[in-house]
């Protein structure tokens, strides 16, 4: 699917010295700011869409109303009915739990898998062992997130599960480049050079001084990752291929909206805009994150 | 010379691992093909006449060699679920996949390039935040939502364009091209909102580089440096950046195709798929891969020719 | 100066929120050459790129600038008539040579465009002459370099790509940001004298802006001194040097001269400028007159003399057989360079390398970029093994494969580093950073803290420092902090990797002082690393000279100053800037 644009923003203002940068490093400031708390609050809402929904519903899931199928918006109904007349509210709340369970358990993958990789193939000396690993790497890349899931569901047949998995894989490539990066840079910095002269082991350094230094990477990834994942499983639910019935999904809501186009664009328009915030508070997000760490816009004493 | 044939060599052991990543893949359940092929009331017997008749019960190596010499003269093979050569198919959906997304990068290039740019000029100013917000939203709609949309407004709404299906060229260049308009669109609009971004982040990049200020120090004004010396090293990123979204863009056009009833290759990787037909799943996937790593070695080669830098390292 | 070339009246420049050039008047005249000396965050480039258009757009410029010959103030024009004026009538050469020009363009158009812009000259003629401008820049063969790539040459020969874009239109005023700060000595020395050469031939009017007095005082006739947005005195550079009347241009010259020292044999600061005598004063015989023909970017190459004759000779300080601490014997490092699937090709970073320097000892090590100094320090530290050779300190025979006698070795050999913002982890506390050397050392938690303490004060740094972050403190206190952390396991060597190279010169001194005494205070030996033959001389007793990864003359400190056997060392001192070289000249 979709990437959302993250162009790396390379440290490349190496100290420029003079206090000249100040004023605009301000203003972006409040733009980093404001951008990381609407991502927030987007976010925000689909986390709380799924916590409520555990507790409560408008309406039961399945109950099947016939009297009030493909129902516009009414009080008792606030986003309309589908065409077994389930109330689309309480579709839309159920649905957030498998975006953000997706989102999740991807994400966690690729990191858990792509972190330890990246640093390992930044810190060793054994040039065959990093290239392995990062030959591995393109390989894996040849793979993008929906394809391999719609291979896993070809194999597994289909189901969250599979999908999950396929799409943290997929996404194993990019957290193990951003951290084998940013571990390449901190290897270059002076302070892990003392620490060698201070004998320390390479696992102590990687857990004292390159890991807390590269997790602001890994996090804007992870966000990044997220909101790619969210993408790709409404896509896989969207072609039938991801989560199943009667798990209710914002994908294939939108994919059985399709034949109601003409009379009920509202089936259509209420999964479609709950993805699209999801996806936007998830890159929200990151971008916010990426410029509050960036050490660049951060001020000097 | 020399770096280019190592690139060379580099793309060929990419795409046989690549291979044989996808033939394992597909044999990680045993015995899965025939089974399925046979149908669920088949018996024991019946699987193992399958087995027989398409060798799969012969060593796995066996029939990786077969597949991947099949393959190198361009045979795919017969799927054990139609009975049908898979090449045939794979060869009328490439077309209409490819044609798709290059129209679909083309258009989303000539969306990305000016607004990009202008958002970078602009930044700071209330035109370069909306330009920049409209992007950040675009980025956020999946590329069927925007087909979807699309349809309502432009097919059901206007009824200007048809909604689904494909008319092959030859049978009239109308027809053709208003079948393309809508599904091409909802690819390039989201493909568009995220290249802008990027563009718009190099440019910015580039407004920051020495090498603009010396141009300033010869005599031009901060516009015409951009144009001049700006805009081609802008270039470099992006090319790179089209090259990963273009592989993305083939792979999000799978959607696009059920959304609008297209014959490519992501209809008929979505219908072997629902029908477990894992041999032409098999084929579909090795060819997308193949395409994928192919665009990934053009982009690196477009590189090597865009940058004396790397030109010379190499 | 009735009529001068370039008039600033009332500059004042400014952010959003704060001034940071207050108002500047200057004037300069046609030919006439202006230092405009600083240290960092003085406003001193800031003033040139206003007076060139040049300021960033988040930046204001107010008041008047006003060149012989346009009429009007600079300042309110339009863009367009400004951009008209720069690399016509005044034009600029920046610091940094690396980024400075277009990477996608071959240098020689880059020359020829500027030429196409002003209508100087067109087509093929522009090109011609651009070549003809390379060869006046003393470029080795002018017609080949045209067709080069930015990224083929050398920092030294970009710079003169620079200066050949900026001369192209015989402009009248050229102003310099720091040209030669990046480059090497011989290399800037170089630079400096073509600039010299090329600015007389022309008559062309200069603006130089540096931080470095010897340098300023080696180009120009006049000088400005500039402090915190503010030129705090003017004058000729015979005045200025000799006759400060500024406290803060007194503090800076006493800093800057590495030969004066006060009556401990410290360095002066600018709290204790009020004892210095001045430069004349100060200069004595050791300063050796010196014809400067043979400095070109890789002059002494021309030159290779014996080397074998200085450097086994056993210099009675360095060598003294079972006295030495450090031994160093034909180590030799190779880097193999992957260059694609097959190709590799290998990098000599050292040659064979002998050294050695005797317990108490204060050994430097000087040499340009890529003489292989950082390398030989990575192996005496045990960080890079080396291809061949031995390294013994103390009794340890340094082997990255041998845990344990590396554990010993860095207990007794500790570094501080050159980059005051790399060297210290952002994300830990000043207390961790200090202690962190002796967490290896099992020493505990409560014992850490209270040798951190002692460290903090040791080195001038007050106790509430320790819960503080690296980004908190400026560049002198980080490398307060970096000696701190490399003293507290009480090593008896310590190494310094060019640790006051990135420092403003005010506090330069104060570090070199603080090394000085507690090399002192804790009888250390001391190996430093520096590319400044003046902080060499300063502070250590005996010297190497390296160049591409030999040794190329080694001795006491004096002696190889004074009467450098090797045509290199020659070389090296010739071209390293000192205030009396300057003056006397």
């Amino acid at each position: 699917m979709t990437t959302p644009a993250s162009p790396a923003s390379t440290a490349s203002a190496a100290a420029t010295g003079a206090p000249v940068a100040d004023a605009p490093r301000r203003r972006s400031r409040r733009t980093a700011d404001l951008t990381f708390i609407v991502g927030l609050v987007l976010v925000g809402i689909v986390v709380v869409l799924a916590l409520v929904s555990f507790v409560w519903t408008p309406h039961p899931p399945t109950q099947p109303d016939a009297a009030g199928r493909l129902q516009g918006m009414s009080a008792a109904h606030p986003f309309g009915t589908d065409r077994y007349g389930r109330d689309t509210l309480t579709w839309i709340m159920l649905g957030a739990r498998v975006t953000l369970l997706v989102g999740i358990v991807a994400v966690g993958i690729a990191m858990l898998i792509g972190v330890p990789l990246g640093v390992l193939a930044g810190m060793t000396r054994a040039r065959w062992l990093s290239g392995l690993i990062m030959r591995g790497n393109d390989l894996l890349l040849a793979f993008p997130a929906l394809l391999l899931a719609i291979v896993f569901s070809a194999v597994f047949g289909p189901g969250t599960g599979p999908a999950m998995a396929a799409l943290g894989i997929a996404a194993i490539p990019a957290f193990a480049r951003v951290a084998r990066s940013g571990t390449l840079q901190i290897m270059g910095r002076e302070y892990i050079a003392a620490a060698r002269t201070a004998n320390r082991t390479p696992l102590q350094i990687a857990i004292q001084h390159v890991v807390p230094n590269i997790a602001g990477l890994i996090i804007v990834q992870a966000s990044v990752t997220f909101a790619l994942s969210v993408l790709a499983e409404a896509g896989l639910s969207f072609l039938g291929l991801g989560t199943q019935p009667p798990t209710p999904s914002w994908g294939r809501m939108l994919q059985e909206s399709q034949q109601f186009l003409g009379s009920r664009p509202e089936l259509a328009i209420w999964p479609g805009l709950f993805i699209a915030i999801a996806v936007l508070g998830f890159n929200l997000l990151g971008d916010g994150l990426r410029d509050r760490l960036d050490p660049t816009l951060r001020g000097r004493s | 010379m020399r770096a280019l044939a190592s690139r060379l060599l580099q793309f060929v052991l990419t795409v046989w691992a690549a291979s044989v990543a996808v033939f394992a893949l597909m044999q990680i359940l045993p015995g899965n093909a025939a089974q399925v092929a046979a149908g669920m009331s088949a018996t024991a017997e019946d699987v193992a006449r399958i087995e027989q008749e398409f060798g799969l019960d012969r060593p796995l190596i066996v029939q990786y060699g077969d597949w991947l010499t099949g393959m190198l003269q361009g045979d795919f093979g017969i799927s054990y679920v139609t009975g049908a050569p898979i090449t045939p198919l794979v060869f009328n959906s490439i077309q209409v996949t490819l044609i798709l997304v290059l129209s679909a990068m083309v258009l989303a290039l000539l969306i990305a390039v000016p607004l990009g740019t202008i958002a970078a000029l602009l930044r700071g100013r209330s035109l370069g935040a909306v330009l920049s917000g409209l992007s950040q939203v675009g980025v956020a709609v999946p590329n069927f939502l925007a087909g979807i949309l699309l349809v309502m407004v432009f097919s059901l709404g206007l009824g200007w364009f048809p909604s689904s299906g494909w008319q092959a060229p030859i049978f009239g260049i109308g027809g053709f091209l208003s079948h393309l308009i809508l599904p091409v669109a909802s690819l390039a609009l989201v493909q568009g909102a995220i290249l802008t971004r990027y563009v718009r982040s190099a440019v910015l990049e580039i407004m920051r580089e020495d090498y603009l200020r010396t141009a300033r120090a010869k005599g031009r004004t901060s516009a015409s440096a951009l144009a001049v010396h700006g805009l081609r090293n802008a270039a470099i990123p992006v090319v790179t950046v089209a090259g990963v979204q273009l592989a993305t863009l083939l792979i999000g056009a799978v959607v696009i195709e059920q959304v609008f009833v297209l014959p490519g290759m992501g209809s008929e990787l979505v219908r072997a798929v629902e029908n477990r037909d894992l041999l032409t799943v098999q084929a579909i996937v090795m060819v997308l891969v193949f395409l994928v790593l192919a665009l990934n070695l053009i982009i690196d080669l477009l590189y090597t020719l865009l940058d004396p830098r790397v030109r010379n390292a190499a | 100066m009735t009529d001068p070339l370039l008039a600033v009246r009332d500059l004042t420049i400014s952010s959003a929120s704060q001034t940071l050039v207050h108002p500047l008047n200057f004037a300069i005249a046609p030919g006439e050459r202006v230092g405009l000396i600083g240290e960092s965050g003085s406003g001193k480039s800031l003033t040139s790129s206003a007076v060139m258009g040049l300021l960033p757009s988040e930046l204001t410029a107010q008041g008047e600038v006003a060149l012989a010959g346009e009429s009007g103030n600079l300042l309110t024009q339009s863009e367009k008539s400004f951009a008209r004026l720069r690399g016509s009538r005044m034009s600029m050469v920046f610091q940094e040579p690396m980024s400075a020009l277009n990477p996608l363009m071959r240098v020689g158009d880059q020359v020829a465009e500027v030429m196409r812009l002003h209508r100087t000259a067109s087509g093929d003629a522009a090109s011609k002459r651009a070549i003809e401008l390379l060869d006046q820049v003393h470029l080795p063969d002018p017609s080949a370099a045209a067709k080069a790539y930015p990224h083929q040459l050398s920092g030294g020969q970009r710079q003169r790509i620079m200066l050949a874009i900026a001369l192209a239109n015989s402009p009248d005023l050229l102003i310099c940001d720091e040209p030669t700060t990046a480059l090497d000595v011989t290399v800037q020395s170089a630079v400096l004298d073509l600039i010299d050469e090329q600015v007389t031939a022309r008559g062309t009017g200069l603006l130089f802006i540096t931080h470095d007095l010897a340098v300023v005082a080696r180009v120009c006739e006049r000088v400005m001194v500039m402090n915190a947005g503010r030129v705090v005195e003017t004058g000729t550079v015979d005045e200025i040097f000799t006759a400060p009347q500024h406290e803060y241009t007194r503090g800076l010259l006493a800093a800057s001269d590495l030969t004066a020292t006060d009556s401990r044999g410290r360095l002066f600061t600018i709290a204790t400028a009020d004892q210095y005598a001045g430069a004349d004063q100060q200069a004595t015989a050791a300063e050796v007159p010196v014809t400067s023909e043979q400095t070109h970017e890789s002059a002494p190459a021309a030159a290779p003399e014996p080397t074998t004759a200085s450097a086994p000779e056993p210099e009675p300080a360095t060598a003294s057989g079972a006295a030495d601490l450090i031994e160093m014997t034909g180590v030799v490092k190779t880097f193999t360079r992957r260059a694609g699937l097959f190709r590799s090709h290998r990098v000599e970073a050292l040659k064979g390398i002998d050294l050695s320097v005797r317990a108490g000892g204060r050994m430097g090590i000087v040499g340009e970029s890529g003489s292989g100094k950082s390398t030989l320090l990575s192996i005496l530290s045990g960080l890079e093994v080396p291809t061949a050779g031995a390294v013994r300190v103390g009794d340890v025979v340094v082997d990255p494969d041998d845990q344990s006698g590396l554990t010993a070795m860095r207990r007794d050999l500790q570094i501080v580093f050159q980059d005051p913002y790399a060297s210290l982890d952002p994300r830990m506390s000043v207390a961790e950073i200090i202690g962190e050397p002796l967490r290896s050392m099992q020493v505990g938690r409560d014992e850490r803290l209270g040798r951190a303490e002692e460290m903090v004060e040791a080195v001038g740094l007050d106790l509430d420092a320790l819960t503080r972050f690296p980004h908190q403190f400026s560049g002198g206190q980080r490398q307060r902090i970096s000696i701190a952390r490399a003293l507290v396991t009480r090593p008896r060597i310590l190494v310094a990797d060019e640790p006051v190279s990135a420092l403003d010169v005010s506090v330069r001194a104060q570090v070199l002082n603080l090394l000085a005494d507690l090399v002192d205070d804790y009888s250390l030996t001391l190996v430093f690393v520096s590319h400044d033959l003046g902080v060499v001389r300063h502070l250590c007793s005996d010297v190497a000279v390296m160049r591409s990864g030999e040794i190329v003359e080694q001795g006491r400190t004096d002696q190889v100053y004074d009467e450098p056997a090797h045509a290199y060392t020659r070389a090296l001192v010739a071209a390293s800037p000192t205030i009396h070289a300057a003056l006397s000249a």
